[in-house]
């Protein structure tokens, strides 16, 4: 579980009674290395015509050294250290955090929208060359920064919220990372910039990456078939029908798909139209024969030309590399500029596909298949290639996968065989294996973890020392219960369309019927979902996706919303903590512990807003627990959070219900 | 060299007259942000001495060297006031030096002298950072404000956090606003309206500027304050006028 980052200082501050609270906005914004006018860059406009270091404004684009700048903004009210320009411009930050999302997979993007100031100055800081200027610079700070910023999209951003000290200290800060995503002008002049989780880089790409590449002739299913003519040891004479043109078959392969030499696959290296004879590359292991029958089929296919470089070389990707065409997946083995080889026909209709005809102009897809890989990999191959680069990945996302994902049975081969939207595909996926994943500002990672029974030690945030008066809401999330999951998987055709019913083999289900029946909820809950991830060797695994979602949702989850001061601001996104409130009490009356994952966190530097959800493992749902511990009679309450066996008639020593397993 | 008695404000500057130059400057901090009452815009030198020079194209004075925002007694050291005739060429007169014993803003006060050069000398210790400097003439009210003046006076703006069952849980802090109203009782019209309403119209009514309210008690206590734009100045007598000014700006910390 990760934790937030924290300083000694930080954590003794947050103790403290009273709090002097800012924020600072730090933007990286692309900037020129280069110094105007000295090698590398040529460009000679002379002094009061220089660039301004931005890409938009340089005269010598194909020299620009990109870099960054840090421009930075603190709160209105707080004095700019020595030595540090803080302009006091950062008015208002309206926040939309991150929501960790338990049946979504993949949360939403985290937004904060702040408001900054803006004035006329100098321009000293973002000029370099301002002393040389004929004019001094006009208009104010942030419409000249626009004019000659076009770049800022994606940019770095940092919003570091923390406590004003003397001397001042960074270490009482709390660093929230994002990107830029936009800047706007408002009515009042003041300007409005939008960050994004860096997970918004999801949203904007595709896997595969799109292609455009196209056949540049007829590609059939087989291209010749015939009863074979005569056979040598290393000829074969084509039926009457084949080519009378020499050369036709060059480099095609021959099979011998019935009769004698059946199941035989030769290369075919030169052909005589005339005589229709066949020389193939390797002898016959046996002479195929009148009563054989031959298929001729393309081994390589010609692009566009030009458009090969678009598609991946196996050579050096290190991985199988496959192409659609139509419905048909094949997968090639080598790449050679324009052309995409493979070894023999048995490399097409990959993947449930069907071998088909194809036509000349016919475009070709790259695709991206997942060969016998772990969650951990397909989730952090994902990310990767959607542009979240792997500093980002939380270690959690290997712990998770490692102690939940890291079997066999969760092993998965797949292909997406067209380009489709980076976050939808991990949001599917997610979703699939039962995880969540969302962008944590303060860790400044993408975090992970898989919704299942936890065993970490967690804090009680109550009514008398954390839960802030008078902000505490807490909702039935009746909406979100299940009594029945079923879970669909094993695709025949990885080419047909992922939302088609029909095209999965197998179908789980896992039903809850005491939640069903009358006397309880009495009513069905269903919830249906198909999985192109996984194939029919994972039956183990997607049975114990839909048995924890029912076991999870069979009664309404609650959700927690509410505010805490600074002191508690210990735990991240994801942490588990216990809520005991006079508004979540037992039958008897008494206030009872809720374990709950908090599920968003917004520090809004005056106080904190909360949201979390109960965990909701019910039925009890634990650890098999370690040798040594007493019987559950004696068992301390830390301890009941492992499983004990309970009696025949399912309860416990005490009458409660007893633990599953899932 | 009288220290000022009465309230003062800082804002005439011989720097604001043309381009400073600085002898050198670090990456990001240029010389003229002295001049612009910003205190988060600085200047900091590379290598000591460092100076930061102004030509004003004529001779103009000065008596008043106000420092705001800097770290000169942390960096251990000395501000001297010159001026020249000559671009420091032949002409290099000492006007003042001052080793700062805290970083609080400053005023000091000299005779009055007149150059058409000016310049700022930083000797000693490791480079500083300075972020606003006026080196001009100082702006003194002819009378005191009247009894009741409450420059202590601060407005918190905070939230304090209690829980479900009324237990403290912290306050936070956001800024201390301080602001004061001013008002001077029986002004002279002749200066209210030779020397005050062009100073208005100069700078008052739309910069900012330093404020000291009593720099001889109590020499630390110097703002950085604007007015609201409103000037007030009835006449209780044909020859004098009660003028009043709001100024606020962020309390000291």
């Amino acid at each position: 579980m990760s934790t937030l980052p924290t300083t000694a200082a930080r954590t003794a501050a947050l103790n403290s009674q009273e709090l002097k609270a800012c924020a600072v906005l730090e933007i990286a914004a692309p900037r020129c290395a280069n110094v105007y006018g000295v090698a590398p860059c040529t460009a000679a406009a002379g002094a009061g015509n220089q660039c301004y270091n931005t890409f938009a404004t340089c005269q010598d684009k194909p020299n620009y050294v990109a870099t960054t700048k840090v421009i930075s903004f603190i709160s209105r009210g707080v004095m700019s250290p020595p030595g540090m320009t803080l302009r006091p411009y950062l008015l208002d930050a309206v926040s939309s955090p991150t929501k960790m999302d338990m049946d979504a997979g993949l949360a939403p993007r985290g937004k904060v929208a702040l408001t900054l100031e803006d004035e006329q100055d100098n321009d000293s800081s973002e000029d370099p060359y301002y002393a040389t200027r004929a004019t001094p610079a006009g208009g104010t700070y942030w419409g000249r920064w626009l004019a000659r910023n076009k770049n800022y999209y994606g940019a770095t951003a940092k919003l570091r919220k923390g406590f004003v000290a003397s001397p001042w200290d960074w270490n009482l800060f709390l660093d929230e990372q994002y990107i830029v995503e936009s800047f706007s002008v408002e009515g009042d002049g003041k300007i409005k910039v939008t960050l994004k989780d860096p997970l918004k880089f999801l949203e904007n790409s595709t896997i595969p990456p799109a292609t455009s590449g196209a056949l540049l002739s007829d590609f059939l299913n087989i291209e010749q078939t015939d009863f074979v003519v005569a056979g040598s040891s290393t000829s074969v004479t084509l039926g009457v029908k084949a080519s009378a043109l020499d050369s036709t078959y060059n480099g095609m392969e021959v099979y011998i798909s019935a009769g004698q030499g059946t199941g035989q696959r030769r290369v075919i290296s030169a052909y005589i139209g005339a005589s229709r004879v066949a020389t193939v590359t390797a002898a016959w292991d046996v002479v195929p024969n009148t009563t054989s029958v031959y298929e001729v089929s393309r081994v390589a296919i010609a692009l566009t030309a030009g458009r090969g470089v678009q598609y991946a070389d196996p050579a050096t990707s290190g991985k199988p590399e496959y192409v659609r065409i139509g419905k048909e997946i094949i997968r090639y083995t080598a790449k050679s500029g324009d052309t995409l080889i493979w070894t023999d026909a048995t490399y097409r209709a990959q993947f449930g596909s069907t071998r088909e005809d194809h036509k000349i102009g016919d475009s070709i897809m790259l695709c991206r298949a997942f060969i016998a890989r772990t969650v951990v990999q397909v989730i952090s191959d994902i990310l990767i290639e959607g542009g979240v680069a792997a500093p980002l990945h939380s270690a959690d996302l290997a712990t998770e996968c490692a102690a939940w994902l890291d079997f066999p049975t969760w092993t998965i081969t797949a292909c997406i065989s067209s380009p489709e939207n980076s976050a939808k595909l991990l949001s599917e996926l997610l979703k699939d294996v039962g995880a969540a994943m969302w962008w944590d500002p303060q860790t400044q990672k993408a975090e992970f973890q898989v919704i299942a029974p936890r065993l970490d030690t967690y804090p009680t945030w109550d009514d008398e020392s954390t839960i802030m008066r008078g902000s505490m809401v807490k909702k039935n999330m009746d909406e979100k219960r299940v009594t029945r999951a079923a879970i669909s998987y094993a695709p025949r055709d990885a080419a047909a369309g992922e939302q088609d019913k029909n095209n999965y083999l197998i179908t789980d289900i896992a039903v809850n019927q005491s939640a069903e029946s009358v006397n309880e909820f009495g009513a069905i809950t269903s919830h249906e979902d198909q999985s192109r991830w996984f194939g029919a060797g994972n039956a183990v695994a997607m049975q114990a996706v839909a048995m924890r979602r029912v076991v999870r949702l069979s009664a309404a989850p609650r959700l927690y919303t509410f505010k805490i001061s600074h002191k508690d601001y210990t735990r991240p996104v994801g942490a588990l903590i216990g809520i005991k409130s006079h508004k979540n009490v037992g039958v008897d009356g008494k206030e009872s512990i809720d374990p709950c994952l908090i599920t968003s966190l917004d520090d809004r530097l005056t106080h904190l807003e909360v949201q979390a959800r109960s965990t909701n493992f019910s039925p009890r749902s634990a650890f098999i627990a370690p040798a040594g511990l007493p019987d559950y009679a004696a068992a301390t309450a830390d301890q009941r959070r492992y499983a004990f066996i309970a009696n025949a008639a399912g309860k416990m020593s005490d009458g409660s219900d007893g633990y599953k397993i899932i | 060299m009288a220290v000022p008695i009465f309230p003062f404000f800082a804002f005439d500057n011989r720097f604001a007259d043309a381009v400073p130059v600085a002898s050198s400057t670090a990456v990001g901090g240029a010389a003229i942000n002295l001049t612009d009452f910003r205190p988060y815009t600085s200047w900091t030198p590379t290598a000591l001495p460092a100076t930061v020079t102004v030509d004003c194209g004529t001779a103009k004075s000065a008596d008043k060297l106000s420092v705001f925002n800097h770290n000169l007694f942390t960096k251990g050291n000395t501000i001297e006031v010159r001026g020249s005739t000559d671009n420091f060429v032949a002409s290099n007169v000492l006007v003042h030096s001052y080793a700062p014993p805290s970083d609080n803003a400053f005023v000091r006060d000299f005779a009055a002298q007149s150059f058409r050069y000016w310049r700022i000398n930083i000797l000693n210790g490791t480079a500083p950072t300075l972020t606003i400097v006026a080196l001009g003439t100082g702006f003194e009210f002819p009378t005191n404000v009247p009894y009741g003046i409450s420059p202590l006076d601060r407005d918190v703006v905070a939230q304090t956090n209690i829980s479900e069952r009324g237990l403290p849980l912290g306050r936070v802090i956001l800024f201390e606003r301080w602001a004061e109203k001013l008002t001077f009782n029986h002004v002279d019209q002749t200066w209210l309206r030779a020397t005050f309403l062009p100073a208005w119209k100069a700078h008052l009514r739309g910069k900012p500027f330093l404020f000291g309210f009593d720099l001889t008690n109590f020499p630390n206590e110097i703002y950085l304050v604007q007015t609201d734009g409103k000037m007030d100045a009835p006449f209780p007598l044909p020859s004098k006028a009660n003028l009043s000014i709001n100024i606020s700006g962020v309390a000291l910390a």
